[in-house]
């Protein structure tokens, strides 16, 4: 039963593609505020690289309260370096005080309320931020409120007891907002700010004195100076930088000394936790430890998905491997598809003898 | 001797939601003890907080101090009084407590009433001589060097800072307990009632795909400058 | 790193308390014997609660009733036989400090009619499940109280037999879910239309049961967070369906699950395997937890001891299951609690619990689960020590390795590449298919813990195995790919190598499956993700056929979206070379009609054959002459044959240098032999 041999192309290439619908925008859209226009201010953590969940928050509650009070949004940036995406925000302001000190922060962000007027000061709990605001309101007796969930004409609506209680209370002007109520996407539990806020509560124009005695400002603790953390025993969970390694890595003290001339912490993958090469403590992963460093980088790491996982957080992803098709290099934000040893000896040399 | 106060609260275990030691209060007062303080310990609350807090006693405490404020008086307001008159010359606290209002405001508060300063995420403590050296947790990974002068401070804890310890010394029997009633302004945060929060926890997002889609070099060389010139524009080196 | 002491913590549930926060959710083991759940059943589940689990929910889908057709195997609960069963289940797990319940199910349409004692299968509306090929008729008057009387009886027959509670299935478009989802019930009475109406029959079920078992008995559900099919409930109307049921003050607990079962791609959505992050559903459970007043339980992909303490520690859920997590190791909690987390063999999420499972095989890595009579999971010293050599580090060599030593033996391990993990160690390097690299990282580690000697990069000789003086050889050491057999099979590229990374896809490309594993599959994906054009034919009715109903999804998902091209019922008969091209000839199985296909590469996969050199030299050596008696081996004997009076030690061929089967084949290979040694 042999038929004639035909030779096909089974690919209809006729084939018509329906056009991907566009994006729809994902920005806050575009609001003109007068020159003078009362102001609500977000205080935010920032740092260089995009946007942290945590300041997105930050800015989502601000813009709510801004938009339904007709005010305009100042985003006070605690940290030197600017992140990006301000203002697809919607911040209509932005302030970066010249100091790094907590308590002189506050003192000029204090300064800063007189000289604004402004209406409201806002964070989210977490970060930096929300310590500098608790500060600010202990200096000035300022009216707080924290772990605000919900706000409303009303007032605010507070979690107690590790959030498993609630209390509806009198509207501050100083408020901190607990993590994970204000994100943008609307949820479930996502807390609403609702009603026209014009007439809530609002800072004092201009700040009691600052309550701290001369007399404890000339007891001051001295500084005695900075220690760089030891990156071998700095938990990964508060390093900056994480400096990864999987099975792609062979040269370990290389690998030890070049993280020690960046400064970063080590992690590494399950497979080189599990073979002893590092202590268990070390492995990042959701079966390890989660991390969110800002910035990663990955020696030899194909990147399984348990992996990819534990550093979704991450700001910057730096990928060496030498398979160009690991997980890890689609991953990153900036790939090195050779072998990890080269790579290592080149920041070395690089990096030479300075810690 | 250094005069060290160490305030405990009661906190709620998590996952049983027993009341307890918080572990950070618990780690305070273990940083103490390494410094080589006797701290007291004191809260202000319900004399039903004992069996929580003798816990804090067998870390290595002489004593716990109760101020029994009511069911509605204002324990920051007792706190300060009596800090006012003892006068100890460090105060330790967790940064925030575990159970109640949880606003994380009491040392700022405590600092400013009593006209100490306020040192937030401490590691250890040391002496040096006359005064005490102080290792904070910065960002990265770095610890700030204070010192201290004798006059005194409210220092908080680096969340999470150390608990390897907690328990080695193990010895609840010890020590004293003493409760006294405190006549306490009442909080004005229980003018309205609280009720049971429907808002926990709070909402994860499903895990997502992220692609990074960057840059792809491949000669290590280039590589190694491509990785420093992107930490310079971070600004982690 | 994750504090896992949250899992720990007892939890009170009614009149119980649990001694922790692990459990197994009910599922599909296919251990049921005639419907019953017999030795083989009690002593699967007595094993995870020996090994400190605090509640094991058995009997995935347990029919209430004879028209609830028995799909996969599952326990009878509607007659009253089942009792004396349930009582020994009671009693074994209840003896090893772990709460039991039975999961209780009215099928309703999901499932074929010839399960169902020839009554047909009833459904709220006349439909049919696109899953299980099968039309259910509409529900009449008559039926509603008929299937409220037999849930109850069910639910009292599990009292009787001494359990602590039931769990109601009120998911996966079975009988009561298919009332609460918009997609199956059409209803226009007091029983269809609003969630309310749609939520009445389920209510009426569980209030029937309340009363019927009174107050010192557990009742739950395990209800869907998120049908994620159009039509159906989406993530805020099922959170309304959960507080709905959890203010109806008639149970003790919600299980959070998702999805619905009606066709393939939807099952494997209920059961995310590998190719799926950890704990992707986590959020579906935690969002209930914020809604509601009692426990929540959840399970779906989480595997490590981490993910499970973070989603308990966090407070997403109260109950956290590791279900598939105790069929690849039922000993977790014990492990955790005696601080021996290292030894946990983690579920790496083949599904093979859930594509294949029964007493054929539950578990991809473990051999023992499901055949706990016969393979106790942790076995005991043998009485003699003796000198064990294994050539090859595969899965069936490591095994070897593993189970000899937790006899007490002696063991090399000879393995001729770099690394140990034989085949594994490809099919980890398919693109999301990276946890099968967990199988061999175990395994590993225990055979070095264990104080093998393994000796990598060492081509093992007659002479090496002669000089250790041996009581007991294994020959592991697996095959090598089949080549077409036809004269231009040079031609073409063994599938193997492509995913090794020897050879490159190439940009048009022809992959020919003829084995239906995950091999060509897996491959063809590999490449169409690189950007390759893949026509992926195959001689099954469908391509990766024997890759499992759940396995296939993700590779399907993928192919489809690289506009790969599915051709099956061929034959590759033929290649030849045309210019710079391949010509590639494909038999029709059906017409015999012949195709020609140009491309640019020919891939295939036709299996393997074993690797034999070096056992055909052993076997003049050996006492058995590598035959090994099979009803020992059937009855857990040692399987030794006196062969050859001068042989100095037992020849034994296991894995794929025996014959090619899989991971799970090779694995039992191994353990059945070692464990009488």
């Amino acid at each position: 039963m042999s038929a004639a041999r035909v030779r096909r192309d089974p690919r209809d290439r006729s084939t018509m593609r329906r056009a991907a619908p566009q994006e729809a925008a994902k920005t806050a859209p575009v609001r003109q505020i007068a020159d003078d226009s009362p102001l609500v201010a977000v205080l935010i953590d920032g740092g260089a690289g995009p946007l942290t969940p945590l300041d997105v928050e930050a800015l989502t509650l601000g813009r709510r309260l801004a938009v339904s009070a007709g005010h305009g949004l100042l985003a006070i940036i605690l940290s030197t370096d600017a992140p990006s995406g301000l203002a697809g925000a919607g911040v209509d302001r932005v302030w970066a005080p010249p100091s790094q000190d907590s308590d002189a922060l506050s003192h000029q962000i204090t300064a800063l309320w007189h000289d604004l007027e402004l209406r409201r000061i806002v964070a989210v709990d977490g970060g930096e931020a929300a310590e500098v605001l608790r500060r600010i309101a202990a200096v000035t007796e300022g009216q707080i409120r924290t772990n605000v969930a919900a706000i409303d004409t009303s007032g605010c609506l507070c979690l107690e007891d590790g959030a498993t209680r609630e209390r509806q209370r009198d509207d501050a002007p100083l408020l901190i907002a607990a993590p994970g109520r204000f994100r943008p996407q609307a949820g479930p539990a996502s807390g609403e700010v609702s009603g026209d806020m014009s007439t809530g509560a609002a800072l004092p124009l201009s700040p009691p004195r600052s309550s701290v005695p001369d007399a404890a400002q000339a007891a001051a603790p001295v500084e005695l100076g900075i220690e760089r953390g030891d990156p071998a025993s700095l938990p990964l969970s508060e390093a900056d930088v994480v400096l990864s390694a999987g099975a792609g890595v062979s040269d370990w003290a290389l690998l030890h000394q070049v993280a020690a001339a960046l400064g970063a912490a080590v992690g590494g993958s399950r497979v080189v936790c599990d073979a002893g090469l590092l202590p268990r403590g070390r492995q990042v992963g959701i079966s390890g430890t989660v991390i969110a460093p800002r910035c990663y980088i990955a020696f030899g790491i194909s990147g399984a998905s348990q992996h990819l996982q534990g550093i979704e957080g991450a700001r910057k992803v730096v990928a060496v491997n030498a398979d160009p098709h690991a997980p890890m290099i689609a991953r990153a934000d900036l790939a090195v598809v050779t072998d990890t040893g080269a790579v290592l000896r080149a920041l070395l040399d690089r990096l030479g003898d300075t810690p | 001797m250094t005069r060290c106060t160490v305030l405990v609260s009661t906190g709620r275990n998590p996952v049983t939601g027993r009341p307890r030691l918080p572990p950070e209060e618990a780690a305070a007062i273990s940083l103490a003890v390494r410094g080589g303080l006797e701290p007291r310990l004191l809260h202000a609350g319900s004399p039903d907080a004992a069996l929580a807090l003798r816990r804090g006693l067998g870390l290595g405490s002489p004593a716990l101090d109760i101020l029994d404020v009511g069911v509605r008086g204002d324990p920051l307001a007792a706190l300060i009084a009596h800090l006012q008159g003892d006068r100890p010359e460090i105060i330790l606290c967790g940064a925030r407590a575990e159970a109640g209002e949880c606003s994380g405001m009491v040392p700022h508060r405590l600092g400013a009433a009593l006209g100490r300063t306020v040192i937030t995420r401490c590691l250890d403590l040391s002496r040096d001589g006359a005064s005490w050296i102080v290792r904070t947790r910065m960002s990265g990974g770095t610890r700030r060097v204070l010192g201290l002068p004798p006059c005194g401070a409210v220092l908080t804890l680096a969340t999470g800072a150390i608990t390897a310890t907690l328990g080695s010394r193990w010895d609840a029997d010890r020590g004293t307990v003493t409760a006294w009633p405190v006549d306490a302004p009442d909080d004005p945060r229980h003018a309205r009632p609280a009720r049971p929060s429907r808002r926990l926890p709070p909402p994860i997002a499903p895990p997502r795909d992220i692609a990074g889609g960057g840059r792809v070099l491949k000669d290590a060389g280039e590589g190694a400058e491509a990785i420093l010139a992107l930490l310079d524009e971070i600004g982690l080196r | 790193m994750t504090d896992t002491n949250a899992l720990l913590k007892p939890l009170k549930l009614r009149h119980i308390t649990l001694r922790n926060r692990v459990f197994s959710t009910g599922h599909a083991s296919h251990l049921a014997e005639d419907g019953m759940p017999g030795e083989t059943y009690r002593l699967y589940h007595g094993e995870k609660a020996k090994g400190g689990l605090g509640l094991t929910i058995f009997g995935g889908s347990s029919s209430v009733a004879p028209d609830s057709p028995l799909a996969f195997s599952q326990i009878d609960m509607g007659a009253d036989r089942v009792v004396p069963h349930l009582e020994k289940m009671a009693e074994t797990v209840k003896g090893h400090g772990a709460a039991i319940m039975v999961q209780i199910t009215h099928m309703g349409r999901r499932g074929g009619w010839r399960g169902a004692n020839g009554l047909p299968l009833i459904s709220p509306s006349y439909s049919r499940e696109i899953a299980h090929r099968s039309f259910a008729k509409e529900m009449e008057d008559f039926d509603f109280a008929r299937v409220r009387g037999d849930f109850v009886a069910a639910a009292m027959r599990a009292k009787r037999g001494g359990l602590d509670g039931i769990e109601v299935m009120m998911a996966a478009h079975q009988l009561l879910d298919s009332f609460l989802s918009p997609v199956t019930n059409r209803r226009t009475d007091a029983y269809g239309g609003s969630l309310e109406n749609r939520a009445r029959f389920p209510i009426e079920v569980l209030s029937a049961i309340r009363d019927g078992v009174g107050d010192d008995f557990v009742v739950g559900i395990r209800i869907s967070g998120d049908e994620m099919q159009k039509g159906g409930m989406g993530v805020a109307e099922c959170l309304e369906a959960c507080q709905l049921f959890a203010q109806s003050g008639l149970i003790d607990f919600l299980s959070v699950y998702q999805a619905t079962g009606d066709t393939q791609p939807d099952l494997a959505r209920m059961l995310p395997d590998m190719t799926w992050p950890s704990a992707p559903f986590l959020h579906l459970a935690s969002g209930v937890k914020a809604a509601v007043d009692i426990p929540v339980f959840h399970a779906s992909g989480i595997r490590d001891i981490a993910t499970a303490a973070r989603a308990v520690s966090e407070g997403h859920v109260d109950l956290v299951a590791m279900t598939r997590g105790h069929i690849a190791d039922p000993h977790i909690v014990a492990k955790l609690r005696a601080g021996r987390e290292e030894d946990i063999r983690q579920c790496v999420g083949a599904n093979y619990c859930a594509d294949f499972g029964g007493p054929a095989g539950m578990c991809i890595q473990n051999a023992a689960t499901g055949r706990e009579a016969l393979l106790p999971h942790v076995l005991p010293r043998a009485e003699i020590t003796k000198r064990v050599v294994v050539i090859g580090g595969g899965p069936a060599g490591l095994e070897a390795a593993r189970a000899s030593l937790q006899r007490g033996h002696a063991v090399t391990l000879f393995e001729a590449t770099e690394q140990v993990g034989g085949q594994l160690k490809l099919a980890a390097r398919v693109p999301q298919r990276e946890s099968l690299a967990g199988i061999v990282r175990w395994l590993e580690g225990q055979v070095r813990r264990g104080g093998a000697d393994v000796r990598t990069s060492t081509v093992a000789t007659l002479a090496d195995v002669e000089a250790l003086s041996p009581d007991a050889v294994f020959v592991a050491t697996g095959g090598t790919p089949i080549a077409p057999d036809f004269e231009g099979a040079s031609l073409c590229t063994p599938a193997w190598d492509v995913i090794s990374g020897a050879v490159e896809a190439a940009q048009n490309v022809l992959v020919y499956d003829e084995t239906g594993l995950m091999t060509a599959i897996g491959c063809a994906d590999m490449m169409a993700r690189r950007g390759a054009e893949v026509e992926l034919a195959s001689a099954d009715r469908t391509a990766g056929e024997e890759a499992g109903a759940l396995l296939h999804v993700a590779y399907f998902q993928s192919l489809y979206k690289h506009n790969a091209i599915f051709t099956p019922n061929v034959r590759l008969t033929d290649a030849f070379r045309e210019g710079n091209k391949l010509i590639a000839v494909l038999t029709n199985l059906y017409t015999g009609a012949e195709e020609e296909r140009e491309v640019d590469q020919i891939v295939y996969d036709i299996g393997t054959a074993p690797t034999l050199a070096l056992y055909d030299r052993l076997r003049a050596a050996s006492r058995n002459l590598g035959e090994v008696d099979r009803d020992a081996l059937l009855s857990g004997q040692t399987p030794e044959v006196a062969r050859n009076l001068a042989g100095t030690f037992d020849l034994y061929r296991i894995g794929d240098a025996l014959v090619a089967r899989n991971a799970h084949a090779a694995i039992y290979d191994a353990a059945r032999i070692a464990r009488t040694l």
